[in-house]
């Protein structure tokens, strides 16, 4: 009767954010092993995957009893080499009939492409569970790509020292092996509330057995208990500020969450910005902030213990004296930045290597300055103004705040602290926020002076590292220049602002001042038209075929792209008229025609007529969206063209003339989109 | 409750009993326990080891005038290295904890993911930050590599933060108001300790001196390298190499004292760092073939 395995690996506390992962290759790689083994049914349920910081859990149901058999035939050596020409068995032969434990009489001859070989028939399968699961499950562990591992006693790795192994199919013990330890029928209970190990009968015991010991093994309960936890806390009116990457963290650092409820002088909301505050929680003391239905701070904090219950506060009293400790480092700090302004802050950029062959963090401040100034000076036009003033000064000063005190301790609140210092040190309340803004990557920064900053930032980094040959490939992109490029294309879109990709590159180029290899230029051209085509295909959802279209003709203004995407997507009759483009653009592909001067004069033919009338009367200031309407009735004319008119005439003028007509037509008609790339364009006859 | 010196007292009783050899501090400048010869030369080679001592470490650039509650130029640890390590090291470690009087029962503990690397040595491991209601009282790493080396058997090394400890202990908000004894505070015994030592540090150090110091003390390991590395095996037994990683000690320090005068720029801290780690990667493996002859060449 098939019955559930039921593996734990048990150890010393694992990283958090690797643990989930490893359960779950562990899974996997068990239920593959066991189907190769065809231990298990097909009808067997997928396997259940728990795990805390000291277990990995994998249950798997249905695993079968015995492997079914079947027969196989095993090749020997030529029949030749097998029997002497007295027909008696060679050695060789022998040693084959030996080896498969197979009689003289058992032979027999197949015939090959080869040759005649002989051959034995062989059972296989039937072998027990109880002996196969003890081989297949160290298989299964070394099938783990591990992350960072280890070594602790003897050869074995793997992320830290594994304590314990059970292995329990149905209720039978499979003594299975890693390095010096052997699988047995007892698990550990939770350190300092299980009483030590425990006993299990059989594999569905799991997980109740080990909630009685205190470990919640699955973390849905985990995460359910302390949500649970936190709310029963948290007085009326407040909550946990959101937090899913915490959240996380702690549902793996823990085995029986609670939680404590803590306080902090609200003096620190008045006197330290909140960004402050909620990161020394968050990424010192992995807290959860708290906050009013308003989203204001409220001097609360929750921390999630691994412990029941803190009956005599020693828990909560810790907390709030470590806590006060980390408040007044990070006021100390807060006090001490502001006495120095950015501005001063400046020199002491000379020391910040930006990159070893960019040079420091004040070459980068000057460059980005120029670089705002100028971007500031394209997106001053039709009524609106983009301050250069204010953008330059905002990205000379952007980096500074790399200097203080506050930034080497917690380098996440780069540019936040930038913003308040700003401030302090008397600049515009639109100087801070350009630079609060510059790495904001939920969103595009609030005004065009932060834009032109933040693009900037950006454009010269990637200017740079394209100059120096530090091109992203594949996975390798370790400056993370795919997520800066992706920041300028939706800077770019979001804001609606002008700009062409080449234009800005070719700015940010200049600022470095270098002898460039030639492929630089075609590079940054190519990877920042990959990062606009991602962006409309994820950001704007729109069909990898129309994005082809687009990006064929023009892939230099990002909001350009976008708006004609939008049209070409919504354009309701687009198919007749591609394909007939298509039809008309391989005729001039194939003659290798490039002159598109249409000499009025030889167009004798009717059709020809009729059609060069109809492009020329093209709305050419229209709106992509008209456009596309009036594109979309060219396909009658086009086609009476090809139903009655020969471009092959015989007068070589009028061919040429012809020829002419269509590289024009194809021309105009691909301002906003190469309809060949339309998925629903049929394959040219022509 | 127990004082500053009856906390030291105490653990070293308990690493005592776990068959510990008590060291005394090593008697020169280093900036982590680690790099004292106990633990940065005992972890090399097979055989077993298990050693306890309180070791001052001293980080220049962390020095406050005495005016931080919780920082300081020079706290004190202690380090305890096992040498197999034991099966049940964490279960060793957390007794250590109710042997100072911690109730397990009463308290949060977390071991939380925290791999050591020390550049300088060429060493890294594998381990954790022990939480206690927030607050980190402890480093635990698993030794992978020393001087490059990798390890074997492995080492586990625990490093107690011995002034968070006794604050903790004590519930005191300043470092410097925790009870050293029943007569004196940790301000009456090591305040101008902190003073003196950020002064000179910060404002008085000088540059060049220490410029030509660290040099003079890097030629002189690197002279001794070389004469070990030219001498005929049977002649290796006796030469100094004890007093070679002292050197390359003093050149640790004399790089820390710069890196808080600021006299380091970023480029220059890279090239330092490897200066130093050359000298006590190449002591590490001088130190394996003199004490180990055998093992080296098989």
């Amino acid at each position: 009767m098939p019955k559930p395995l039921l593996v734990e690996l048990g150890a010393e506390e694992m990283p958090a954010r690797v643990v989930e992962g490893l359960a779950r290759q562990l899974a996997q790689a068990l239920n593959q092993r066991l189907k190769a083994a065809q231990l298990l049914g097909a009808e067997a349920a997928a396997p259940t995957v728990h795990f805390t910081p000291r277990r990995l859990l994998c249950m798997q149901p249905g695993v079968l009893e015995v492997q079914p058999t079947s027969e196989e035939q095993v090749l020997g050596p030529p029949k030749r080499v097998a029997f002497g020409p007295d027909g008696k068995l060679t050695p060789q032969g022998q040693g084959f009939a030996a080896k498969n434990h197979a009689q003289v009489g058992d032979l027999y001859t197949v015939t090959t492409p080869k040759g005649e070989y002989v051959a034995v028939r062989r059972q296989v399968g039937g072998g027990e569970a109880g002996a196969l699961l003890a081989e297949i499950i160290p298989q299964a562990f070394r099938d783990l790509e591990l992350p960072r591992s280890m070594r602790w006693e003897g050869e074995l790795r793997f992320i830290r020292p594994l304590r314990w192994l059970l292995g329990m199919w149905g209720e039978t013990c499979i003594p299975f092996r890693l390095g010096a330890l052997e699988a047995g029928t007892v698990s550990w209970g939770h350190r300092s509330l299980g009483s030590g190990s425990f006993a299990v009968g059989s594999a569905t015991e799991f997980p109740a057995r080990w909630r009685e010991n205190f470990v919640m093994t699955d973390p849905a309960e985990r995460r359910a208990a302390i949500a649970a936890a936190a709310t029963k806390l948290l007085p009326k009116g407040l909550r946990l500020r959101v937090d899913a990457g915490l959240e996380d963290t702690l549902v793996n650092l823990t085995e029986y969450p609670d939680a404590i409820l803590g306080g902090y002088s609200p003096a620190y909301l008045d006197s330290l910005p909140a960004e402050v505050l909620v990161t020394v929680m968050r990424d010192h003391q992995k807290y959860f902030a708290v906050e009013d239905s308003a989203g204001r701070l409220a001097p609360h904090f929750v921390a999630v213990t691994n412990q029941a219950g803190d009956a005599k506060g020693y828990i909560r009293h810790g907390n709030e004296r470590v806590l006060r400790a980390r408040f007044s480092d990070a006021q100390f700090f807060f006090d001490a930045d502001r006495r120095i302004s950015l501005g001063e802050r400046l020199p002491m950029l000379e020391q910040v290597t930006f990159q070893a062959k960019l040079g420091s963090y004040r070459d980068k401040s000057r460059r980005m300055r120029t670089l705002a100034d100028w971007l500031a000076e394209q997106w001053t036009q039709d009524g609106q103004v983009c301050d250069a003033q204010t953008a330059a000064n905002a990205a000379e000063l952007a980096k500074c705040d790399l200097t203080t005190d506050m930034v080497k301790e917690f380098p996440e609140l780069q540019g936040i602290m930038g913003g308040h210092y700003a401030l302090a040190s008397g600049q515009t309340a639109a100087v801070a926020e350009a630079i609060a803004d510059q790495y904001r990557w939920e969103s595009a920064p609030r005004s065009l002076e932060g834009a032109a900053v933040s693009l900037a930032d950006k454009l010269d980094t990637i200017a740079g590292m394209f100059a120096i040959g530090e091109v992203p490939t594949g996975s390798a992109d370790p400056f993370g220049l795919r997520r800066q490029a992706n920041g300028v294309v939706r800077t770019l879109i979001e804001r609606e602002l002008p700009l062409s990709l080449a234009a800005g590159c070719e700015q940010a180029l200049a600022g470095y001042r270098r002898e460039l290899p030639e492929t630089t230029r075609p590079e940054l051209a190519g990877f920042f038209r990959e990062r606009l085509a991602f962006y409309l295909r994820e950001a704007g959802g729109l069909a990898y075929d129309v994005v082809a279209a687009v990006l064929a003709v023009d892939a230099e203004q990002p909001l350009d792209a976008l708006r004609r995407c939008a049209a070409l997507a919504s354009a309701p009759q687009t198919a007749a008229v591609a394909a007939v483009i298509k039809r008309a653009g391989n005729i001039v592909r194939k003659e290798g025609w490039t002159t598109a001067r249409v000499d009025e004069g030889l167009l004798s033919a009717p059709a020809e007529q009729a059609l060069h009338q109809a492009v020329g009367a093209l709305p050419s200031d229209a709106p992509y969206a008209d456009e596309l309407a009036a594109i979309s009735q060219l396909a009658a004319p086009l086609e009476r063209f090809f139903n009655e008119v020969r471009v092959n005439d015989e007068n070589a003028d009028v061919r040429a003339n012809r020829l002419s007509l269509l590289a024009w037509t194809v021309a105009r008609l691909s301002r906003l989109a190469d309809f060949g790339e339309l998925a629903g364009a049929a394959p040219g006859r022509g | 409750m127990l004082n500053f010196q009856e906390l030291l007292l105490k653990l070293q009783e308990y690493w005592a009993k776990q068959g510990c050899v008590l060291q005394l501090p090593f008697d020169l400048e280093v900036g982590a326990g680690t790099m004292a010869p106990e633990s940065f030369l005992r972890v090399l080679g097979p055989e077993p080891y298990r050693v306890a001592y309180p070791q001052p470490s001293r980080r220049p650039a962390d020095g406050r005038y005495g005016e931080n509650p919780n920082r300081l130029y020079k706290h004190l640890q202690l380090q305890v290295i096992l040498k197999p390590s034991p099966d049940n090291v964490q279960e060793l470690y957390l007794k250590s904890l109710e042997a100072i009087g911690i109730d397990l029962a009463a308290h949060d503990i977390k071991f939380e993911e925290d791999n050591w690397e020390a550049p300088t040595l060429g060493a890294w491991g594998l381990g954790w930050q022990v939480m206690l209601d927030g607050l980190e009282i402890t480093q635990f790493t698993y030794f992978q590599q020393c001087g490059g080396l990798d390890l074997d058997p492995i080492p586990v090394e625990l490093t107690y933060g011995l002034e968070r400890i006794g604050a903790f202990l004590q519930d005191v908000e300043s470092i410097y108001d925790m009870r050293w004894n029943e007569q004196f505070t940790y301000r009456d015994v090591r305040f101008l300790d902190e003073l003196h030592a950020s002064i000179y540090n910060f404002e008085k150090a000088d540059i060049a001196r220490l410029w030509t110091a660290f040099q003079g003390h890097e030629e002189e390991c690197r002279t001794l390298l070389n004469q070990f590395r030219e001498l005929p095996a049977a002649a290796r037994r006796r030469f100094p190499l004890l007093s070679a990683y002292e050197l390359c000690l003093r050149c640790s320090h004399l790089f820390n004292l710069l890196d808080a005068r600021g006299a380091i720029s970023v480029t220059q801290r890279v090239e330092m760092i490897q200066r130093v780690r050359s000298l006590a990667v190449g002591i590490a493996s001088d130190w394996m073939a003199q004490q180990y002859p055998e093992a080296v060449h098989a």
